[in-house]
């Protein structure tokens, strides 16, 4: 009986001691912790490096006669802010449902940190998701929306009151999400992801209906949080959009993967180098006076595509020829080019 | 690791079982739309006036109006009023008037727990469920455990009309018994399995049907259309076979095997014992969830 009993406390002591050990732990010196940043006046603080690295490898889904993933493998880094990109039904909505855990892929496997969205513990205070705009009840209010997932979540219900005020909602919270804009909608699907702090953060398309205004506080917040060790990979087909906002890029095609890397080296991936527009009222003239390695292209009235001649040595030959020049401007390697020719006969609807 | 200085999440993290917590998310979602104080309404009214009709109808057994009849129906009427006024008859009318919100009151049941599953597709809310909760089974059976919850406040409601109403009725109509009478309680305990198992068969019905629409049909269909449909059916049969077992199949539809499991003694002529209705019902209820937990297992969120 008596040492039942000494078992028992015993056991009840390894119990506290372990169970308090778990934050302290969590915190421990090996692990890696990004610098705090500002976002609109307030600080972001630095999230755990460790952990927040996306893999996918192999991942295939096929639908009856479609396959809309197809082994497809890539990676994504932690700190950095990673555009998915590819023309309309690429995979790129499939492949973000399937590193969610909410489409089971055919082949292949999705990883946060090395573990399945699904068998991770408390995912919803790891991996943040937006996927749909129009994600609530049309008769619930914002606030009441947010609240039931933070009960889902096991994160205190005033966490709803926090992030609709991080999204600017914090005036509209207590009004029915049937009467929000897409805009509003958006900031919300982002609030919802941002309920647990997550250290990476997956968004589907989230500048579709956004303002100007709201695509730049996008954009800001965004690159805050991935200046502060988080992973943030954001699937878009806005070229113009993903150019300012992302350091790396993946591009799919046909649901197989056409390119992956930084912006720079995928925009310079493409066969041709940089060129340089000319605007001169003598086409002829200057193009006689040039190497015989500059290739001149029309672009239009009056102007030319020179490649093979830098504008040093087309405005030298234009000296001596005695051609006037209206315009010299060189254009470096060109994403949407790139993204044109990576994605070329595969943009097709299947 | 805080976002913005989050007092919130400063505080400690809530643990628990998942299933307690996802439960409770499922009773906030219910609770945070009008539906469901607009069914309670439905549930007040329709018991209302069940017992209304109800009463109406036993009174007239009571007290059959004699002088309006010929001798062969007065002979008939006396006799039913003097089965009435045995304990085992008034027992009877206490049980019906008590249970007397039930046949719309498990119709809500259901639609409550159809409604569970579908509005999740229906506003496309099942991405943000399932990323909150990726163990589907814990999220099926957080619904099971919220539409079984309304499903008895649904009863308790309507039983708590019945338990004021009943005692007066029964003294305005001069016949007695108590309403803690084990024949009594038990009618009021089965019909509170009644409107559980309705509200699990209605979940299961919104798990094997995501279109709002065609679910919540189906459901009703099932319930007033499988009523006198399936008693046809097996009248038509028994009219080629003549097993007088034939007429009680009627039980394997819902809507009967329920009348049948709530009525003391035989609740039509040929009626299975009391069990039996049950025992449909309870099936239904497990194959139902069943069903429902394998199916929102392979089901992709798209």
């Amino acid at each position: 009986m008596v040492i039942l009993l000494a078992v028992l406390v015993l056991g009840g002591v390894v119990w506290l001691v372990r169970s308090r050990d778990v934050p302290g732990r969590r915190a421990h010196a090996d692990t890696a912790w990004a610098p705090t940043r500002p976002f609109e006046g307030r600080t972001i603080t630095g999230a755990e490096i460790a952990g927040g690295k996306i893999v996918v490898s192999g991942l295939t889904k096929h639908y009856q006669n479609v396959k809309a993933v197809d082994d497809l493998s890539f990676a994504v880094e932690p700190g950095r802010v990673t555009g998915f990109m590819g023309p309309n039904g690429a995979g790129k909505t499939t492949t973000l449902r399937m590193l969610l855990g909410l489409v089971t892929p055919t082949a292949g496997t999705a990883t946060i940190g090395g573990i399945r969205y699904a068998d991770l513990d408390q995912p919803a205070r790891r991996v943040g998701g937006v996927l749909e705009a129009s994600a609530a009840h049309k008769g619930r209010t914002a606030r009441d929306h947010l609240r039931i997932i933070c009960r889902a979540t096991g994160v205190p219900l005033a966490r709803a009151d926090e992030v609709l005020e991080m999204v600017g909602l914090a005036a509209a919270g207590n009004r029915k999400f049937g009467g929000y804009s897409l805009g509003m909608r958006q900031r919300l699907g982002i609030a919802a992801a941002l309920i647990g702090d997550p250290q990476v953060l997956i968004l589907d398309e989230p500048t579709n209906g956004l303002d100007p205004q709201g695509i730049r506080w996008m954009r800001d917040l965004l690159k805050a949080l991935a200046a502060g060790g988080r992973t943030v990979l954001v699937s878009s087909h806005l070229l113009s959009e993903m150019e300012l906002l992302a350091d790396d890029l993946i591009i799919v095609a046909a649901g197989r993967l056409a390119a992956q890397g930084s912006v720079a080296s995928v925009a310079g991936s493409i066969s041709r180098g940089s060129r340089t527009l000319v605007r001169t009222p003598d086409v002829a003239k200057l193009t006689a006076a040039l190497d015989s390695e500059a290739v001149v292209t029309p672009a239009g009235t009056g102007e030319v595509y020179i490649t093979g001649a830098d504008a040093a040595a087309i405005g030298d030959a234009a000296l001596r020829a005695g051609v006037a020049i209206h315009q010299l401007v060189t254009q470096g390697p060109d994403l949407e080019d790139a993204f044109l020719e990576l994605t070329r006969g595969k943009a097709a609807i299947r | 690791m805080t976002l913005l200085g989050s007092p919130a999440l400063g505080q400690a993290p809530r643990t628990g079982a998942g299933l307690a917590r996802q439960a409770g998310a499922e009773v906030m979602k219910i609770r945070t739309t009008s539906t469901w104080w607009l069914f309670l309404a439905g549930v007040v009214v329709s018991t209302a006036l069940a017992l209304w009709t109800n009463g109406v109808s036993q009174h007239y057994v009571l007290y059959p109006p004699l002088s309006t009849m010929g001798a062969a129906d007065r002979a008939q009427a006396i006799a039913q009023a003097a089965q009435a006024r045995t304990p085992a008859g008034v027992a009877a009318i206490a049980s019906s008037m008590m249970t007397s919100g039930q046949f719309f009151g498990v119709l809500f049941a259901m639609l409550i727990g159809v409604l569970a599953v579908t509005n999740e597709f229906a506003h496309q809310t099942a991405t943000a469920t399932f990323l909150a909760c990726p163990r589907r089974t814990t999220v099926i059976a957080a619904k099971l455990a919220a539409a079984v919850l309304f499903g008895a406040l649904f009863w308790l409601v309507s039983t708590a009309i019945g338990a004021v109403v009943t005692p007066l009725y029964l003294h305005a109509q001069q016949v007695s018994i108590s309403l803690t009478s084990w024949i009594v309680i038990r009618s009021v305990l089965l019909n509170l399995l009644a409107f559980v198992i309705w509200a699990i068969f209605g979940l299961g019905l919104g798990t094997l049907i995501t279109s709002q629409i065609v679910a919540v049909i189906t459901g009703l269909a099932s319930y007033f259309a499988g009523y006198a449909a399936v008693e046809i059916i097996f009248h038509l049969i028994y009219h080629v076979y003549r097993h007088a077992w034939i007429l009680g199949a009627p039980v394997i539809a819902p809507a009967v095997a329920t009348r049948v499991m709530i009525t003391p003694g035989r609740a039509f002529p040929h009626a299975p014992p009391q069990w039996a209705g049950l025992a449909v019902m309870a099936g239904y209820a497990l194959v139902f969830g069943a069903i429902g937990i394998a199916v929102t297992q392979r089901r992709d969120v798209t």
